[in-house]
């Protein structure tokens, strides 16, 4: 309530500063191809990070982002999300609209998502269920193609990278097509030995990495059909196969376990920028085959069938209204629970009203069912005004309030032994407000933007030991919705660069302060503790140079603060802060159509030890060359 | 850095009672850990974080992660199972690191490491041989490894039954306990044979020696296909001098497979869940209410009775959220106090 009125105040404030600051356009430019989603994210932050070019994985592209913490187990080792102080599960992931996180574990394993498949990945920061539905609790991420050029076209690239500790890197894409159709197709294959030495305190001798070497490989194949001058039809198909020894412990050695994803992805999209909207719709199927073997295999399959319809229809001149519905049928097999159906529905409908020229109020709602429930309605209401709008110079700010949840996973709900049906879904409320100043000045450009804001997590989901026997003999491991997290964070950012022509240099950096604060759970002495793994401070630093615009130079630093490993934040148990320096150095060069470039990479440069899971080592000083040519 | 501080002043004043009293060298301190009780934390499986807590019985004090603050910063490894004194060794059991630590019992800084074991759980010394339970792995029987402590290498192995938990000597005899099944295997140590197989009840685990000389172990029980539980947990008396089972308390429940008995020998004590059970060893059927009922505890996971004090000490694990609480009462159930241990308290070794 109190974020509510916070919001409404704020409202009042920026209509009063821009009353007499009238202007023209109204709407943001449409783009025919499936207008995005994030045009309803009014008041929220929102970032693309494009992709696409390397081989890499989604958890390496997010490194250093603000408010972000990556639990990995290892090098490319199994690696979950936490943003802004949220938990794995708390974060969708979507692919075509559909969120790809397990149904099984509720979450995304970072490093199985391959960049070089994608064009683009979002990041929507806080709490947004009214737009993703369940999970969008600290965050969301998109995973998205660009939009298809029709028209007689041909452009390949080849992408080989090498580097320490055996990594080889191989990606080929091509995408042709004419004025009708129009065909993408990527493949890849990555392979690293992750044989690095390393010098863990914890066992207070140097010793080299066994058992993690990681195998990926997958292709995606995309078709675009231009059926008549307003409508599309597209399919896309991608296959990836990850294979990977699991990386043990500092002080274990014998390990033999292995794990094995096969992600299969397919779906249909049609679009129409029809006459009173612009219609689009998807059926996608996504199903992951993960085989784990230790002394003996087991495996988890899953699948989803998802079927979503939307319109976006412009309301005159001022307003947009965008409505749809979701179907998903969620579907699990493995040894725990045999086979598990369920369908989800989903209505949402979205409002966007430009009040002014500078100033546009966003209203969001969905309303999810599964299983026979009714999940926490999820409004939201985001606001931008901008204060100043010229060639040179932005001053905007921005605020919203939202509601969020997530499902529970099938675990959650019913593996046996354990698995609790009456387990109710995650809520969050949201709050958060910013601001961004840009000025062009004579020979630079400065761009700071700052964001506070809070979520209240209610009804999280904890597992522990029964404790009578009503559902589970004492004793059993079971989920019950026990914890109660607060969330505050801070974000800053600066960034400036120069204008000049024919040296380019660029500088910036951006600090995050992130206190995510248990106020209810197992044990009142853990009460306003620090959850574990979310560093309270983190932050980095770039600064870059270009020159001709084919030479280039970076050099990044990105600190993540102190993470305490459990809810009781004995310093003699948390993982140690830790600074990494990167340094790169490009050069490009253009042939009439065709282009070549060349990259070094070293990282952690200063070759320091650090953990993103407790006693589990990361690599020290590692270099990579890159080559990458286009036609 | 509390724990270094009263380790340096423990040292401290173990030096100047060595210079005081320098002729008089069995009474000299061998270090802040002679006198005292162990808490074995298991800490979280894969994160290597177990560690091992000392309580000074006189002080009171309490001093966590020992193997870290004497041996800069090193861990022991992950699930840290069991820890076993012997003279002025501790044999300290990492499960799923498959080693066991051999540390100073003292001064807990680290001698060597019994490397190349499966799962271990469990170890005993009997003379200058040691004898750990060993799981091997799910899908394999389990084994008993002997270790030389002089040259320390593993010289012999005895392959028992699925999931060899605990172990126990009596009569010049090994008694170890298949935790996967429901049977005892009798080995006689001179052949490294399983001499016999006794058929105890379903998850049998911890052995306790009563003041007959007759040996307990007790059985949580088992569950059916559906995981519902059989109830069918039971303690169970081993007559080490003829290998057979001489008698039986049904528990009619499923309860921990942790035991422990008290000073005189005569009581003995289990868990379920946050309840604490106390059953005479001459008694025929179970206790119908528990001694005790910890309604600040989330679940207890370890038990021990000091032979020195009778005092019980529970552990509560806290669901591995944070460090464990370690609730201490007399035998008749009175609370004492508590104090924080590490992640997964689970054992006790008294010394």
């Amino acid at each position: 309530m109190r974020s509510f009125l916070w919001l409404a105040g704020l409202c009042l404030a920026a209509s009063v500063a821009f009353a007499q600051e009238r202007d023209t356009t109204y709407l943001k430019e449409v783009v025919v191809y499936g207008l995005p989603v994030t045009s309803y994210a009014t008041g929220a932050k929102v970032q693309r990070i494009v992709s696409g070019e390397n081989v890499s994985t989604l958890a390496d592209g997010l490194i250093g982002e603000a408010s972000l913490y990556l639990k990995t187990y290892g090098n490319g080792q199994l690696t979950t999300i936490s943003l802004r102080g949220t938990n794995a599960s708390q974060t969708a992931v979507l692919w075509n609209g559909v969120n790809i996180n397990s149904p099984t574990l509720g979450q995304t394993d970072f490093s199985l998502i391959p960049l070089f498949l994608f064009d683009e990945a979002t990041l929507h920061y806080g709490t947004a269920s009214s737009l993703y539905g369940s999970d969008a609790i600290g965050g969301s991420v998109m995973m998205g193609q660009a939009a298809p050029v029709f028209g007689k076209t041909f452009h390949a690239g080849l992408y080989q990278q090498v580097g320490s500790f055996g990594r080889s890197a191989t990606g080929i894409k091509a995408s042709y097509g004419n004025e009708r159709l129009h065909f993408r197709t990527k493949v890849y294959r990555a392979y690293i030995r992750n044989d690095f030495s390393y010098d863990a305190p914890a066992i207070g001798h140097r010793k080299k990495q066994s058992h993690a070497s990681v195998t990926n490989t997958g292709f995606d194949q995309q078709v675009y059909v231009k059926l008549s001058a307003r409508q599309t039809l597209s399919a896309e198909l991608m296959y990836t196969d990850n294979f990977r020894e699991i990386q043990p412990a500092v002080t274990n050695d014998l390990a033999n376990e292995t794990i094995e994803d096969r992600n299969l992805r397919a779906a249909l999209n049609y679009n129409n920028d029809a006459a009173w909207a612009v219609i689009h719709a998807t059926a996608a199927y996504v199903s992951a085959n993960q085989e784990y073997t230790d002394d003996e295999p087991s495996t988890v399959r899953t699948g989803l069938l998802a079927i979503q319809a939307n319109a976006d229809k412009p309301l005159g001149a001022r307003s947009n209204l965008r409505f749809g519905i979701n179907y998903n049928h969620y579907s699990a097999t493995s040894v725990e629970y045999d086979h598990l159906g369920e369908s989800r529905y989903d209505a949402f409908a979205s409002y966007r009203y430009a009040i002014a020229a500078p100033w546009t109020i966003n209203v969001n709602i969905r309303q999810s069912f599964f299983d026979q429930h009714y999940a926490p309605l999820s409004p939201s209401v985001g606001t931008e005004v901008h204060l100043r709008k010229t060639e040179k110079s932005q001053l905007t700010v921005r605020a919203l309030s939202s509601r969020g949840f997530r499902v529970p996973t099938f675990n959650e709900r019913y593996y046996i032994p354990g698995g609790n049906p009456l387990i109710k879904p995650e809520k969050a409320v949201h709050a958060e407000g910013g601001v961004m100043w840009s000025e062009k000045f004579r020979n630079a450009m400065v761009k700071i933007d700052a964001t506070y804001y809070q979520s209240w997590i209610d009804e999280m989901i904890v597992w522990m030991p029964a404790v009578n026997d009503d559902l589970w003999p004492i004793g059993t491991w079971t989920p019950s919705n026990l914890q109660k997290v607060n969330v505050r964070g801070t974000e800053l950012s600066l960034r400036a660069e120069n204008v000049s022509q024919r040296v380019k240099v660029a500088g910036g950096a951006s600090y995050s302060l992130t206190q995510s604060l248990n106020k209810k759970g197992i044990s009142a002495d853990q009460n306003n503790n620090q959850l574990p793994y979310v560093p309270l401070h983190s932050a980095n630093a770039f600064a870059s140079m270009s020159a001709h615009s084919n030479w280039k130079l970076e050099i990044r630093y990105q600190y993540t603060g102190l993470r305490h490993s459990n809810l009781d934040n004995v310093d003699y148990q948390a993982l140690k802060a830790y600074g990494l320096l990167d340094l790169s150095v490009g050069k490009k060069q253009t042939f009439g159509k065709w282009s070549a470039e060349a990259k070094i990479d070293a990282k952690n440069l200063a070759d320091v030890y650090y953990e993103n899971l407790k006693n589990h080592a990361m690599p020290g000083r590692n270099y990579a060359i890159s080559l990458l040519f286009n036609f | 850095m509390k724990n270094t501080r009263f380790f340096l002043f423990a040292l401290l004043a173990a030096m100047s009672f060595t210079i005081a009293s320098c002729d008089d060298e069995d009474n000299a301190p061998k270090g802040a850990y002679e006198d005292g009780v162990f808490v074995v934390n298991e800490g979280n499986f894969l994160h290597a974080d177990g560690s091992v807590t000392f309580i000074n019985r006189s002080s009171g004090e309490v001093s966590n992660d020992l193997f870290g603050a004497v041996n800069a910063g090193r861990i022991l490894g992950d699930v840290v199972q069991s820890m076993t004194v012997k003279g002025d060794m501790a044999y300290v059991v990492v499960n799923n690191s498959n080693k066991v630590e051999v540390v100073d019992a003292n001064t807990f800084e680290a001698s060597y490491t019994l490397s190349d074991l499966k799962l271990p759980r469990y170890f005993i010394t009997v003379g200058n041989k040691g004898y750990v339970t060993e799981w091997v792995s799910f899908v394999d029987k389990g084994r008993v490894s002997v270790v030389d402590l002089d040259s320390h290498t593993v010289t012999g192995t005895i392959v028992t039954d699925y999931g060899a938990e605990g172990i126990a000597e009596a009569n010049g005899k090994l008694f170890v306990s298949n935790n996967f099944t429901n049977t005892v295997s009798v080995i006689n140590p001179a052949t490294l044979q399983v001499v016999q197989t006794l058929e105890v009840g379903d998850s049998p685990g911890v052995f306790v020696k009563d003041s007959q000389n007759k040996l307990w172990v007790i059985c949580g029980g088992g569950s059916d296909a559906n995981y519902n539980p059989l109830n069918n947990g039971r303690l169970v008396q081993i007559d080490a001098a003829t290998n057979t089972v001489s008698k039986t308390i049904e528990l009619n429940t499923n309860v921990s497979d942790n035991l422990a008995i008290n000073k005189a020998g005569n009581q003995l004590f289990y868990y379920k869940g946050k309840s604490v059970y106390r059953v005479n060893t001459a008694d025929t059927a179970a206790p119908s209410a528990p001694l005790l009922t910890e309604s600040a505890a989330v679940s207890f996971y370890g038990i021990g009775i000091d032979p020195e004090t009778d005092i019980l000490y529970v552990a509560d694990s806290k669901a591995f959220q944070g460090n464990g609480t370690v609730f201490t009462y007399s035998t008749t159930g009175s609370a004492k106090g508590t104090f924080t241990a590490g992640i997964g308290p689970n054992n006790f070794v008294f010394k």
